[in-house]
């Protein structure tokens, strides 16, 4: 835990957070420490460590549990899809509409305080004015049609294209896509973002800036295989192996010119990201997996490679079914609450436990009497000789290639790799070591439709993939889908405050802390159902 | 007369960052707006007249539901 300091904070007048999305605290406070002189500095003087993400640790939520301080739960928000009602087909993407909990720039806003808000998640369509500026997210459909309103003052949109040209919420990443193009695409919306942020600090008044760069997320799913040796398609010497490491540097840079504008005798200064990153070796086919073990039916035989479709569903003798993802979502088809539900409510617990005892159960793919399989090109049984594991087994934290170090203060040199032969591969039936979740046992209550179960598979070096049609449950090189890197449980948080001297390393904190702490440091009464606590006293 | 009363009949006085005054200042040169008072006055008005300042969008077209899909599904977030 966070040892909280006793000191009474005087309060401040300006509060700047960096959201950098994914940024792996192994690789920023570690391995390439001494490649980021800005953050190196802020470390030095400020406060640091590991910050828990949400259950589940994915961009949305996450940066609304963040900065509503509320679980997903009490948000009723779970992932980016969720479904809308009981119905089977019916799903919803999680924008801004579904937010009903005031954020930080809310709160602010009725306390008579400016905020600058670029980037934030769930931030579109804008549907309550902010006192101050609001740049919406990458879940802005596109910033070319001039009907979609994606900056508040909508007037404020000239002014951002005139500075930058084209604003860029996000960059394309097409599955096979160049590489080139889309790095070079990820360091022109992320220079792009940062000059924005600068000309808006220059030129409007604010207490609070709260910015959220993509770049470093969408680095870590498309670059990841080139710069990790656990990768199963990672080739030494290829020309992208820095890839991630530069863009590190470019962010650094970014921050640091932009630190450069601010007077820090006033103002605290915030880094942190919703989660941390680490490698993916695969995916699960979760829907294939209840279909094996009889909890799911379908109408008739899966063809290979066929999308999971509700009117395929014999629901009339299904139990459960999956949602994919980064990770799982299982749904129990419940009589009385789904449309053909068929577990009675008093088997529900009874038959809930029992699905939680077979998916932690269930073998790795080196275990798997199929031998792994799948429809990658990489999906043969020789590749998955050395399929990493170590990460799911022994719960060694976040990346499973880098040492994660307890102790306290800036040490020098960082981590170094395992070697590039890999870690030893999983004894043949041993657990791929999956770890349930039930939604209503770790939120405060659960609103909208909440899965049944959370499923994270193999410690998140899987992710849940919704194809039926094959004989294994696994799949390498899915076409679907970016297959580099997977979140961490764990992201990263960085403070340093002009009155309170940094205490240097303090893991614990949970990204429920952020809201809570910064509106101590402005000087606000923190809403008593805030679900974090305050990091100073 | 109440206070609430006298305002309807009298104009009233807001106050406003001089800054932002200098700036809007700049702005009406050259238009047929006289001072930064008549300019504050069409804006306002102009504002109130859309009745409430919430809920300006109400939900996304389908159009941009399928945009924002397939930017999800290529990310990996969703299939």
């Amino acid at each position: 835990m966070v040892q909280r300091c006793e000191l009474k904070v005087a309060a401040i007048s300006k509060v700047a957070v960096f959201g950098l999305d994914c940024l792996e605290p192994s690789l920023c406070f570690e391995r390439w420490i001494e490649d980021l002189p800005n953050l190196r500095a802020l470390m030095q003087r400020g406060t640091w460590g590991r910050m828990t993400s949400s259950m589940p640790p994915v961009t949305v939520p996450a940066w609304s549990c963040m900065t509503a301080s509320k679980d997903p739960g009490t948000l009723g928000i779970y992932g980016f899809r969720d479904r809308k009602d009981r119905s089977y087909d019916g799903w919803v993407i999680c924008t801004s509409l579904r937010v009903k909990e005031p954020r930080l720039w809310d709160i602010l806003t009725q306390q008579g305080k400016d905020s600058l808000i670029i980037g934030v998640p769930e931030t579109y369509p804008i549907t309550k004015p902010i006192r101050g500026c609001m740049i919406t997210s990458f879940l802005t459909p596109t910033t070319k049609d001039p009907s979609i309103q994606y900056t508040h003052p909508p007037q404020l949109r000239r002014e951002i294209e005139q500075l930058v040209g084209e604003y860029m919420v996000d960059v394309p990443m097409p599955r096979g896509g160049d590489k080139q193009v889309i790095l070079d695409g990820i360091y022109t919306m992320t220079r792009r973002r940062f000059d924005v942020v600068r000309h808006l600090m220059c030129t409007r008044p604010w207490d609070l800036m709260f910015m959220v760069e993509m770049g470093t997320d969408r680095v870590h799913h498309g670059f990841w295989s080139f710069m990790d040796p656990q990768h199963r398609n990672h080739v030494p010497g290829n020309r992208f192996e820095n890839a991630i490491h530069d863009y590190y540097v470019e962010v650094d840079r970014q921050i640091g010119e932009t630190l450069a504008k601010i007077d820090l005798q006033t103002t605290a200064i915030w880094v942190v990201s919703d989660h941390g990153a680490r490698v993916l070796h695969g995916g699960v086919l979760l829907n294939q997996w209840l279909m094996q073990q009889g909890d799911l039916v379908m109408k008739a035989p899966p063809t290979p490679k066929q999308k999971f479709d509700a009117k395929d569903v014999d629901w009339s003798k299904t139990k459960a079914f999956a949602s994919p993802g980064y990770y799982g979502q299982i749904f129990i088809n419940l009589k009385g609450r789904e449309p053909q539900g068929v577990v009675e409510p008093g088997n529900y617990e009874r038959y809930r436990d029992d699905l939680i005892r077979r998916l932690e159960a269930m073998p790795g793919p080196d275990g798997d009497p199929k031998g792994g399989g799948g429809w990658g090109p990489n999906a043969q049984v020789g590749n998955l000789c050395h399929t990493p594991q170590v990460g799911n087994l022994c719960h060694t934290p976040q990346v499973g290639n880098l040492c994660h170090t307890e102790g306290a203060g800036l040490r020098e040199g960082g981590a170094g790799l395992r070697p590039a032969s890999g870690p030893p591969a999983l004894r043949a039936g041993a657990p791929l070591g999956n770890k349930c979740h039930k939604p209503d046992a770790i939120y405060k209550t659960c609103n909208n439709v909440a899965p049944d179960l959370i499923v994270i598979l193999g410690d998140l070096g899987w992710r849940a993939s919704g194809w039926l049609g094959s004989d294994s449950i696994y799949i390498y090189d899915d076409d679907a889908a970016a297959e580099d890197a997977n979140h961490a449980q764990e992201g990263m948080y960085l403070f340093a405050h002009p009155t309170i001297q940094g205490r240097g390393r303090a893991d614990g904190a949970t990204l429920y802390d952020v809201a809570p702490t910064i509106l101590r440091e402005l000087g606000q009464p923190i809403p008593p159902d805030m679900q974090g606590r305050p990091l100073h006293e | 007369m109440s206070a609430k009363e006298s305002t309807r009949r009298n104009n009233v006085t807001l106050k406003i960052p001089g800054e932002l005054y200098d700036h809007l200042q700049s702005l009406i040169e050259g238009t047929g707006f006289r001072s930064v008072t008549e300019f504050a006055i069409y804006v306002l008005r102009d504002v109130a007249a859309g009745g409430k300042l919430d809920d300006a969008s109400p939900g996304l077209s389908q159009r941009e539901i399928e945009i924002v899909r397939q930017r999800l599904r290529a990310l990996g977030y969703i299939e």
